[in-house]
């Protein structure tokens, strides 16, 4: 593993119990730390009590970034509405710019109006995409013919993040990059990185006092 | 760390252990009269948490309102299900009453699952992101409303058993069940009025923890446990024992997880379990046996 010298220091590091119902104590000790920025790994139960925690301990770091899920799923966005904004997760996702990423998004729009694209439904969009791929390049439904077809696969255009889809010698997308995304108004926004981004970061987040 | 940091966690450890207190009080005020374990108690929670949330959904209504309401429909609950279900288990073996609750907590668990599915759900009541400071103390609004309601409920409870004569009744019934009838108290009856109000503490309790905490159908055996956890530490059968159980317990998990690593904050509750076991068997307040 690289070491990279970020110009960042870590003021704590607190760990809990991820089925835990109360998360006082530790948003408490977060914010006794004086940190700038909360970095969590949660889940969607505990991505809300944290954010009702800092609401009513009146923190707001100034930002929140995520390594995991909870933080921009839409039972997130639609339980906590306002308080929801804000937080930054770093996550697969989907380039919204990509002519497929559109129609997946207005396909939703039409059928599951207020759901939001997610890195969910373009996974299992581009699984099955890569599917029809290899069958149509196999010619066959023969299994060894399918498997060689979906080894060579090289398709370009994709929905997520990333120059396309290819699978390494052990069997690994290596094609795909990572991607920054903020709550903004209910809605995801990708901040990065640069040909995917289609928002600026609101850095830092606005205060949860007032947002009502 | 300020000082602030430690009074603000002991404040909100306090105003949940009353929460707390008020759940294993009815744990208490059960076995400490018909001397069966209610293993279904925090699934009987549970439900008491889903009414409030469904209510509050359907008519919005504030589960500090719904208070009376969900108690007395959990005392009913309770009263039924003593009549109908417990009583013929009284004088058999307690692995049967035990089986007989835990099957019962499992049916309450599957049903919730059935109903409301895994996720957790929450009421968004106007104050759910209130607070109050004073001075350098910032307090959670809804535990404070939690936490004021736990104490009157447990005060009314405690008037009933010390001023009423159907208190004083189901205390003689607690006291010596072959007194109680010999001088003709229909014992069944009190035992079942017993497991109602036992009930109703408990569903009291879960339309104010419903301010505090999220519901899921699974959340009951992780209750029942620290209800346990709280009657032995404050003294089996005590009722001022499970209020002050509930607050040390409320107290030594918060301060323990400020201090040390909140993952492991149960420890110290367990902790106090098993001094409290070792040094004094029959918990904080409880009586030694005749």
């Amino acid at each position: 593993m690289p070491i990279f010298e970020m110009p960042y220091v870590l003021v704590g590091d607190i760990a809990y119990d991820p089925a835990t119902h109360d998360l006082s104590v530790e948003v408490a000790k977060a914010k006794a730390t004086g940190a700038e920025a909360l970095l969590v790994i949660s889940r969607l139960n505990d991505a809300m009590l944290l954010t009702r925690e800092l609401v009513k301990q009146r923190w707001t770091p100034q930002g929140i970034m995520s390594l995991g899920p909870g933080w921009y799923e839409d039972q997130y966005l639609k339980t906590l509405g306002r308080l929801a904004d804000g937080p930054i997760s770093f996550i697969p996702w989907y380039d919204p710019h990509k002519k497929l990423s559109r129609m997946l998004e207005a396909e939703l729009a039409k059928t599951h109006p207020g759901v939001n694209l997610n890195t969910d439904h373009v996974y299992t969009f581009e699984a099955l995409l890569v599917a029809a791929d290899a069958y149509k390049r196999a010619g066959s439904s023969d299994p060894k013919a399918l498997a060689d077809a979906i080894r060579a696969t090289n398709i370009t255009d994709n929905a997520s993040v990333g120059p396309g889809i290819q699978f390494d010698a052990k069997g690994q997308n290596d094609k795909v990059r990572g991607a920054a995304v903020q709550n903004r108004g209910g809605k995801l926004v990708t901040l990065a990185p640069k040909q995917a981004a289609n928002a600026k970061p609101e850095w830092p987040m606005n205060s949860y006092l007032g947002r009502g | 760390m300020p000082l602030s940091v430690y009074l603000n966690v002991a404040v909100g450890g306090v105003l949940t252990g009353l929460v707390y207190g008020l759940m294993a009080l009815g744990l208490s005020v059960i076995f400490g009269v018909v001397r069966v374990v209610n293993f279904a108690h925090g699934e009987m929670m549970t439900v008491a948490m889903y009414i409030a949330i469904v209510t509050f959904a359907w008519f919005h209504l504030d589960p500090l309102i719904l208070l009376v309401p969900i108690a007395a429909v959990l005392f009913v609950f309770g009263y039924a299900l003593q009549a109908s279900l417990i009583n013929p288990f009284i004088t058999r073996p307690e692995h049967s009453q035990f089986l007989l609750l835990v099957a019962l907590a499992i049916i309450i668990a599957n049903t919730l699952l059935i109903i409301f599915g895994p996720d957790a759900r929450a009421v968004q009541t106007a104050y759910a992101y209130d607070s109050f400071q004073v001075g350098p103390v910032i307090v959670d609004a809804a535990k404070i409303y939690a936490g004021a309601a736990a104490i009157v409920v447990t005060v009314a409870l405690f008037a009933f058993f010390r001023l009423t004569l159907l208190g004083k009744a189901i205390r003689a019934c607690a006291d010596n069940h072959t007194g109680a009838l010999v001088v003709g108290l229909d014992v069944e009856r009190l035992y079942a009025l017993t497991f109602g109000l036992g009930a109703a503490c408990v569903g009291a309790a879960g339309s104010m923890l419903v301010l505090i905490t999220d519901a899921t159908p699974m959340v009951g055996p992780g209750y029942t446990l620290l209800a346990f956890v709280i009657v032995i530490t404050g003294g089996l059968g005590s009722m001022p024992g499970a209020l002050l159980g509930g607050v040390l317990i409320g107290v030594t998990e918060a301060i323990a997880g400020l201090l040390f690593t909140p993952s492991a904050k149960s420890m110290f509750a367990f902790a106090i379990l098993v001094l409290v076991l070792l040094f004094r068997p029959r918990g904080i307040l409880g009586k030694r046996p005749a």
